[in-house]
């Protein structure tokens, strides 16, 4: 059982990976706070649930990779519901910063961690937990509670799947100028 | 046809032969850059202080609530108890108009109030404004604000 100063501990042990977790996660310094201060109180709150069978810090990536897929699905949703609203909205993400785009989300979406994000929810939490947090593949499939060869099988998948990504989106970069409404016909 | 169904496995990943990843140079490349990433990001955005809420702090607000819910709980005990009382004793403005108008109203008749020796009943009688019908009380209204001093008084 975690008591206040396990809590304390592993606050100012952890909390820092914690965020940093977020931060790759979810792509922007404030909602990469509000997660790991939300994880820290699921922590607080519910301590006592911890069996003491895995580390700490086990826990708390699977808290915090609970809290960011419904965080994730409830953005989905509503966006999914503004879809509705206005069907004439451009259909297709994207990726790139836009000119008003606060400068800590363009930082994220310059990253690597923004193609990451269109991945599917078990290869994008294990390239997080291997890549950015650096866990043994062992610890990541305690945390997403799986076998380890899906493990090593969702990360190679994933790293390919991310290739792919950067390849279509190099290809699309190519193909568009830079500022579709310019005539560059007489460059030519 | 009978159903037939084929699983088809994925691609399985290269290991080596210690069971680790065997990740081709490109992926190694993609796998170095993620790193260095999360790095750069961490580094540039560092984590603020943590205020996630200890044990003892969740204790103490949950001790707050029950303090404050202690506290609702009295208050709504003693309305209940005075309306209980009140509804008990009878209708307190009656009594206190009685007491009111036979201290201040003078038990003579004022011929400028002849006219509404109806309305003006509280010089005489005891009379509870729950009992009159609306103009009745705007007339008993500005018989105080004409001449406060002989019509009596109003206590709530």
């Amino acid at each position: 059982m975690v008591n206040r100063l396990n809590v304390d501990q592993a606050s100012t042990e952890h909390f820092a990976r914690i965020h940093r977790a977020a931060l790759v996660l979810c792509g922007n310094p404030w909602d990469a706070d509000d997660l790991a201060q939300e994880t820290f109180l699921i922590l607080a709150r519910q301590g006592g649930d911890f069996q003491g069978r895995s580390s700490v810090y086990t826990w708390l990536y699977g808290i915090l990779l609970n809290l960011e897929r419904r965080e994730r699905r409830r953005h989905g949703m509503r966006r999914r519901k503004l879809r509705v609203l206005w069907d004439n909205q451009p259909q297709a993400e994207d990726v790139s910063p836009r000119a008003d785009a606060a400068s800590e989300v363009a930082e994220w979406k310059k990253s690597l961690w923004a193609q990451v994000a269109n991945l599917p929810d078990g290869q994008r939490q294990s390239l997080v937990l291997r890549f950015s947090e650096g866990l043994r593949y062992e610890e990541i499939a305690e945390i997403l509670d799986c076998p380890l060869g899906t493990v090593k099988s969702r990360i190679f998948h994933g790293l390919g799947a991310l290739r792919r990504l950067l390849n279509e989106a190099g290809e699309e970069s190519r193909q568009l100028p830079a500022f579709p409404s310019e005539d560059l016909s007489h460059a030519v | 046809m009978p159903f037939d169904p084929k699983l088809i496995h994925a691609e399985e990943p290269p290991l080596t032969a210690g069971g680790d990843l065997d990740l081709p140079a490109d992926l190694a490349a993609l796998a170095q850059q993620l790193g260095d990433d999360a790095a750069h990001l961490s580094a540039r955005y560092p984590a603020g202080p943590a205020k996630a809420e200890t044990t003892t702090g969740v204790r103490r607000r949950a001790a707050s609530y029950v303090g404050y819910a202690a506290i609702g709980a009295a208050v709504a005990s003693l309305l209940g108890a005075i309306v209980l009382w009140e509804s008990l004793a009878g209708p307190p403005v009656a009594k206190t108009t009685t007491a009111t108008t036979a201290a201040v109203a003078p038990p003579v008749s004022v011929p400028s109030l002849s006219s509404t020796s109806a309305v003006a009943a509280p010089r005489g009688e005891n009379v509870s404004l729950v009992d009159l019908t609306g103009p009745e009380v705007e007339a008993l209204l500005d018989l105080l604000d004409r001449d406060p001093g002989r019509a009596g008084g109003i206590s709530f």
